[in-house]
Order: C-alpha cells, then structure tokens, then sequence
C-alpha cells in the first residue's frame, strides 16, 4: 500500500518549472539525426547476443483522428477520410517485415501497444486483418504469454466495438475521457456524454478486460475545483483500474490548435493548484493508490502490486510492469529503444511513405546513450519507479564509487532534503517524501545532464511541460 | 621488423615507472615463478601497451611475428578466418594469459587478437624473452606454464560432449579464471557475444540460449542479459563432470 502524495503549495511554487517527462532519458529534445538506420540495426544486433535474448515490446502508432481537440500536443493527422487508415497498416506491416529479420529468431513480442491519434479510428474489421497480418510477419507471443493494449477515444467506438477489440486480445484499454463536465468538453472541441463512458466501461469488463486506465487532465480551460470534483465523483463511480491525471501544458506557440483556447478561460495559478490537491484527495479518499508522477491505481491493479514489488518501469506508454525491455516502434513519428539506443521514425505522413516505398526503414533520428546516460537512465528510473533510492546499489555494476561520481548532485540533493522533497539522505541514500512525490520531475532533473545543458535555449524548455 | 603495424604505440609509458612488481597479475603472467630481486630483468623486456578499444586490433593473422602478448587489463578474443571468410573464435583471455604463441612455428601471427571492450597488452619481444628464460631457470619455467595452460586441452575433450556441457564447462572456466584474479565466481559479466561464446563452443547461437535458458530455469544459474549468477557450483561441476 503507498501513501498518497502530498501538495505543499509553498514548494510547488518554488519548484514549478518546466522539464521533461522522462518517458525516456534523455528526453526526444536530444534526439539527433547522426543516429539512424545503421546506428539502429547495429542495436538491434547487439541486444539479439543477450545470453538469453529477450522478448520485446512493440509500439504501433496510429497517428489519425476525427476531430481536433484543441489541447492536444500529440503528432497526429485530423481528417474524416476513414479510407487513408488502409494505405497506412499496409506500410506498417511493410515496416514489420522489414524489422523481423533483423531479429535473434528466438525473440517474440509480449508485449503490443496502439496508440495514437486515435487508435479506434480504424474500425474493428479492419484492425483484426491487420492484427491477423501483422502476425504473419511479427513473432507476436500466442494468448497466455501476451499483453495487448490499446488506446481509445470513446466517442469513436459503440458497446459493440468494445467487445469485438476484447475478443481481439486487447485486455487492456486505456480511454480517453480527459474531463465529463459538458462546458470543459465545448471549450477543448471533444463532447462525450459521461453515460457513454460508463456504458463502454461496462462492456468492456463483461467483455473480460482486465485493465480499464482512464485518462484525465487538469488545467483545462473553463475548469474549476467544483466541477473537476463533480467529474472525479462519477469518474470514481465507474472504478477504473488505472487513472491518469495529467497537467495541461498550454504551449500555442508550439500547438496551433492551442490558440483556439483563450488563455482567460485557463484556471491559473492557485485554482490549478487547488485541481490537482483536490484531485488527489478525492482519488485518495475512493480508495486509489498513488504509482508515481500522474498515475494511480486501484490496490488490486497489476501496476499498483508492481510497485509495492519493486517491479515497476517507466517508459513511454507512461508506467508498466518490469522487466525493462527492449522495444520496437513502427509507424510515423514511433520510437524505438533498443539497447543503448533510441530511434525515432520521421514524423510525417509523405516521408513516412516515402521511406518505406524505398524500401529503408523510417528512423530520421535518434540517440546512442554513452555510459554516463546508462547509469543516469537507471537512476532517474528508480527515481520515477521507487520510493528509496540506493545509488550505489543502482550503479554497482558499472564499477563506479557512486559517492564521488556523483558529489555534485549529492549536494544538490541535500537542498532538496532541506526543503522536504526527500528524508534521510545518506550515503548515497534517500526516499522520497509525500511532498517529492509530485515533484519527482524535479528529483530527476538533478541527474539529467541533458536538460540542465539547455536551461538557457528558451525552445528546448518550452518542449517540456510544467512540473504542475 | 613489422611490429609497430601490428601494434599500436608498444612504447613504455612516459614517466611511468613501469614494472613489473607493481602489476596486480604478476601471479599469473610470464614472471610468475621468478624470484622478486630478479624482476628488473623482465621490466627491461616488457613494454606496456597503448589502451585499446572495443573492437581494436592487437595483432592479425598473418602479421609478421616477432613478439608475444600478456593481457595486462580487460578481455582479448582470439580468431581466426578461413578462405571463404568464416570465423573460428579460438580463446577469450583475461589478465596474465599469453597471446600470439601460435606465430613461433611459420614466424607469422596464425590468428587475429582484438580487444572486447577497453582493454591492454603487454609486449615481449620474442628474442628477447628467450634469451632472458635461458639465463633465468624461474622465467622457463613460468613460460613453460603458461604455454601448457594455452594449449587448453579440457577445451579440446568438451567439444565432443552434449552442447549443454559444453555450455557449464565454458561457465565454470571463466568463473575459475576470474576468481583466480580476484574476482567473484559466482557472479560476473560475460564480455563477449553470445555468438561468440557458439562458435568458440562449436553450437549454434539458438542453441547456446536454449541451454542458459534450460540452466536458469532448473535454478542453477540467474541470467540478465549479459550478468550471470552461478547459483550452485557444485551442481554444475556435477553437469560439466570433465
């Protein structure tokens, strides 16, 4: 059982800035273009001679949506044209067969995550054909040994369709839901009744889902404490297994669509505050569990035992359950982490094709870790995944004296202890508090020599969102 | 003579008081037996090598010989290529062994030494080395050791057994020879690729995994990725039984 975080309003003003999300380390910002197709298939190489190689994950992007919701910072592409899904699975599976050779032919894929865009704006008909092909040409692991997920916009999918993704293999779903109050809804352009989301819940635990994740955002524009709880009260009613409460980061500079909502209309300041601390109190109260940054989970969820066990990670779908494995991404804009690598594929759709048609893989580019990255990849890891933090145990096999490596970064840790986000830091030891629970952002960063390089570059920061 | 093709930068390290007394391996290496008053002999013979890189040649096949190696830190592989460009892996070899004793019957190096990972060599000119062993009875004999230990005659007799002896005898080889350097038998990391580890054993790659599979599932040994655990020692002796 882990203890809700707590908000203490005075460090969170302290300490909101923006910085990276750490779905990965480093983040996409230092992605470069001299890791490519080579740097990616000499990866691939190197992770096939594990003495026993291991299974992978395997990322599908599905980058279409129907409409626009104006908060969105995803890559994605807004159209009604249902048809251009076909030409894009085609190349998918051309991507796929292009990658399975390159792999020890004892690995298979356990894990498979759609997500997007809009993974449901392929019907179900189609995405079964293109499961059944992908299967073809991938070693996708047979029923019992897998775990498929997908992500879902509730406004696109009927009971039906629930049931026909489950009988699919899809036990996992994760909806989009981000606020049920109907003003919030017409502010961002996303309108889903709240009768809907308890209905597709519904089928999708009789359909035997057995991880129901709802995602939520706070920060919203026409948000307020009042409402979100209302929101929150029949979100709980509906139980889902996971929550994820996210910041909304108001960038327009970077998203268009973000400048169709007014900055008047956004709650500021204490009211985002008061959101989140409420927020968390609620979810608290119903009974929820806290896994770290945004997320929660119910005691009986996989994620939440994980944590109690020490088996959690991080990674780009947010948390999952350990091992850390290696992980394939196909479509546009996918990442792939790979060994020491990350490779990213080109992000749109005409160079997406483009690669593909020529016959090469899509990766535009990417990023080699050195072991310095290495060893704080496995920090900040634990940092997101743990409540004690031991780095000479972390970094016992890289041969270092953690203590000295890491002198600087000791220091700046113990301010951290003087304002309360961590206790009881000693030799190389700490835990975060109730308080550095939301602030685990801001505990990482002190280990990222990525972003602290480019505090000055006003671009690279504004890429990050808040740390609330 | 050839040598400086061969090897990159075998100059004694500038003001480096370079000797052999002050190497942790010495126990193990070309002056093993020889008495401590006498070592200056050696030291002026040794020339500690540059610092190589994964991937770094010490010496190919065919190179012209004039010297042996004794690894100083780090891993060598040892290889050789066939006419259609086949690799036979010969030997991995850790601080002490020798290297490129294949090169004295055809005065040419009959295999390729390169560093898997950061890693270096000492250099003995070959002349000089005998010419010291024939006024030092110690240092013949220490030479005579090691070259006997190369010759690896366990290593010929497990090829003709099941794969997955093969596999445990490979194991406890290089979890002894770690531990005669000072190191933990029971866990370690193996430095080389697992095809490597095939063609050394003379099995396929599938086959290596399938047996480091079979071991951790029966518990003997706890694999991630490339960190080992032998779990229980005498068990697999007990497998090995060579």
């Amino acid at each position: 059982m882990t203890v809700m975080p707590n908000l203490d309003a005075d460090l969170v003003r302290r300490y909101d800035r923006r910085g990276p999300r750490y779905t990965s380390y480093p983040s996409a910002a230092s992605f470069n273009r001299a890791t490519g197709i080579e740097q990616f298939k000499a990866a691939i190489n190197r992770s096939n001679e594990d003495l026993i190689p291991s299974a992978l994950g395997l990322y599908i992007h599905i980058p279409f949506c129907h409409t626009l919701c104006y908060y969105c910072g995803c890559t994605k592409i807004v159209t009604t044209h249902t048809e251009k899904a076909g030409p894009y699975l085609e190349h998918v599976l051309e991507e796929g067969t292009r990658i399975a050779p390159l792999l020890d032919p004892s690995r298979t894929i356990r894990e498979l995550h759609l997500g997007g865009g809009t993974p449901s704006f392929v019907s179900p008909a189609a995405l079964a054909e293109f499961i059944k092909s992908l299967g073809q040409r991938l070693p996708l692991d047979r029923e019992g040994d897998r775990v498929w997920s997908i992500e879902i916009d509730p406004r696109s999918v009927t009971v039906d369709d629930i049931s026909a993704l489950a009988a699919m293999g899809f036990r996992r779903m994760s909806f989009g839901v981000q606020d049920l109050d109907p003003e919030v809804q017409a502010a961002v352009n996303r309108i889903l009744p709240a009768r809907h989301v308890s209905e597709l819940a519904r089928a999708a635990r009789t359909a035997g889902v057995n991880s129901i994740n709802f995602d939520l955002i706070y920060g919203l524009p026409r948000q307020s404490p009042p409402r979100f709880r209302h929101t929150l009260e029949q979100i709980i009613d509906i139980a889902p297994d996971r929550l994820a409460l996210y910041g909304y980061a108001h960038l327009p500079q970077l998203f268009k669509s973000q400048r169709m909502i007014p900055e008047a209309d956004l709650p500021q300041g204490g009211k985002r505050l008061a959101l989140i601390t409420s927020a968390i109190e609620q979810l608290g109260a119903a009974g929820y569990e806290y896994i770290g940054m945004d997320h929660f989970a119910l005691p009986g969820d996989e994620l939440a035992r994980a944590r109690c066990e020490g088996r959690l990670i991080r990674n780009f779908q947010g948390y999952a359950v350990g091992p850390y494995r290696d992980l394939l991404g196909l479509g546009m804009s996918a990442i792939s982490s790979i060994d020491d690598v990350y490779a990213q594929n080109t992000k749109t759709l005409t160079a997406y094709y483009q690669a593909i048609d020529s016959g090469y893989l899509a990766t535009e580019r990417g990023y080699r870790l050195s072991r310095d990255d290495l060893i704080r990849r496995s920090i900040i890891q634990a940092v997101m995944c743990q409540d004690e933090i031991d780095l000479v145990r972390i970094t016992e096999h890289y041969g270092i004296d953690a203590i000295r490596y890491f002198a600087a970064e000791l220091q700046a840790l113990s301010k951290l202890e003087t304002d309360g986000l961590i206790d009881d830091l000693l030799r190389g030891n700490f835990r975060i508090t109730r308080q550095g629970r939301l602030l685990l952002r801001v505990i990482a960063m002190v280990f990222d020599t990525h972003s602290i390089s480019r505090t000055n570059d006003k671009i690279v920061s504004a890429l990050h969102s808040r740390v609330i | 003579m050839g040598a400086k093709a061969v090897c990159k930068g075998c100059e004694p390290m500038r003001g480096f008081p370079y000797s052999c007394s002050l190497c942790g391996s010495i126990k193990l290496c070309i002056p093993s037996l020889m008495h401590p008053e006498k070592l200056h002999e050696i030291d002026t013979i040794a020339r500690f090598g540059a610092v190589l890189h994964e991937d770094d040649h010490l010496y190919r096949e065919g190179d012209p010989f004039s010297a042996v190696y004794a690894v100083r830190s780090g891993v060598f592989k040892t290889y050789t290529l066939s006419g259609d460009g086949m690799k036979r892996v010969l030997g991995f070899h850790l601080s002490g062994e020798l290297m490129g004793l294949d090169g004295i019957a055809s005065n040419r190096y009959f295999s390729c030494a390169i560093a898997l990972g950061t890693a270096t060599a000492c250099r003995f000119s070959f002349d000089a080395l005998l010419d010291s062993a024939r006024r030092f009875p110690d240092l013949q004999r220490s030479l005579m050791r090691l070259m006997s230990q190369e010759i690896n005659a366990s290593r010929r007799a497990v090829l003709e057994r099941p794969a997955k002896e093969r596999v445990v005898w490979f194991l406890l080889d290089f979890s002894r020879r770690l531990h005669e350097r000072g190191q933990s038998a029971t866990h370690f990391f193996l430095p080389m690729m697992r095809s490597d580890i095939a063609n050394y054993l003379n099995i396929t790659s599938e086959t290596v995994s399938r047996a480091f599979s079979r071991l951790q599932t029966e518990g003997l040994i706890g694999i991630k990725q490339k960190e080992l655990w032998l779990n229980d020692i005498p068990a697999l002796i007990h497998l090995s039984a060579v």
